[in-house]
């Protein structure tokens, strides 16, 4: 892992479009700003652990059976 | 209830034309290129189906069958960056089924965006946190 350090209001850059600006620092958190083009998706870490987790977890889903199917179709709205 | 079998992934037949995910899934990065199969008996789920993987596969459903408004709650530039005109909205959910309908869920925190002209698609995650990942079908 690469380390940096960085003050307030300094900035990094990764690649030639993506910035991380050091926008405030308090005592046990830092408040970051972050420019990249459209299509660089920005999670903050926890929440994309938990989707990936949700996704590993679906894969192995079960064919529903025709009860539940049927149930399941019956709530559904109308497009 | 039973566990998907292999007979259930049917091969991709030559006209079930290929939806590319450039980024993957999330987490799942390695796995890009899906087809979207409708079977009888599945309906009005979908097998998204990856072409690569025989055992990657994940049951769907539009979005908006079980949450009317369901598009106007993604972000209008995630729409544009997938070049979808406002008319075109289309995204799905992945479901789990659990062992009752009422347990059964759909992750809506994290839908997949598809552009059925361009054939691409995109998972993203709603931070407003409106949804759950696993918001109950009925």
């Amino acid at each position: 892992m690469l380390v940096v350090t960085r003050k307030k209001d300094e900035k990094l850059i990764i690649g030639n479009e993506i910035e991380i600006q050091v926008l405030r620092i308090g005592r046990d958190n830092v408040r970051l700003g972050i420019k990249a083009p459209a299509h660089i998706s920005i999670y903050r870490y926890e929440i994309y652990e938990a989707i990936k987790s949700e996704n590993m977890n679906a894969v192995a889903s079960q064919i529903p059976d025709k009860e539940t199917l049927d149930k399941i179709s019956k709530s559904m709205k109308a497009e | 209830m039973r566990a998907l079998k292999s007979d259930d992934h049917f091969e991709p037949k030559a006209k079930d034309a290929v939806i590319h995910f450039a980024e993957g899934l999330i987490g799942l990065a390695e796995y890009k290129d899906f087809v979207l199969m409708e079977k009888p008996n599945l309906t009005p789920f979908r097998l998204l189906q990856c072409v690569d993987a025989p055992h990657i596969s994940f049951l769907v459903l539009k979005a908006n069958m079980v949450v009317t408004n369901f598009y106007d709650y993604v972000p209008m530039r995630e729409w544009e960056s997938m070049g979808i005109s406002s008319a075109k909205q289309l995204a799905y959910v992945i479901v789990v089924i659990g062992s009752t309908p009422e347990a059964s869920s759909g992750n809506f925190q994290a839908p997949l965006l598809v552009n059925h002209e361009k054939m691409i698609g995109k998972q993203l995650i709603l931070t407003d946190a409106v949804f759950s990942v696993h918001r109950p079908l009925v």
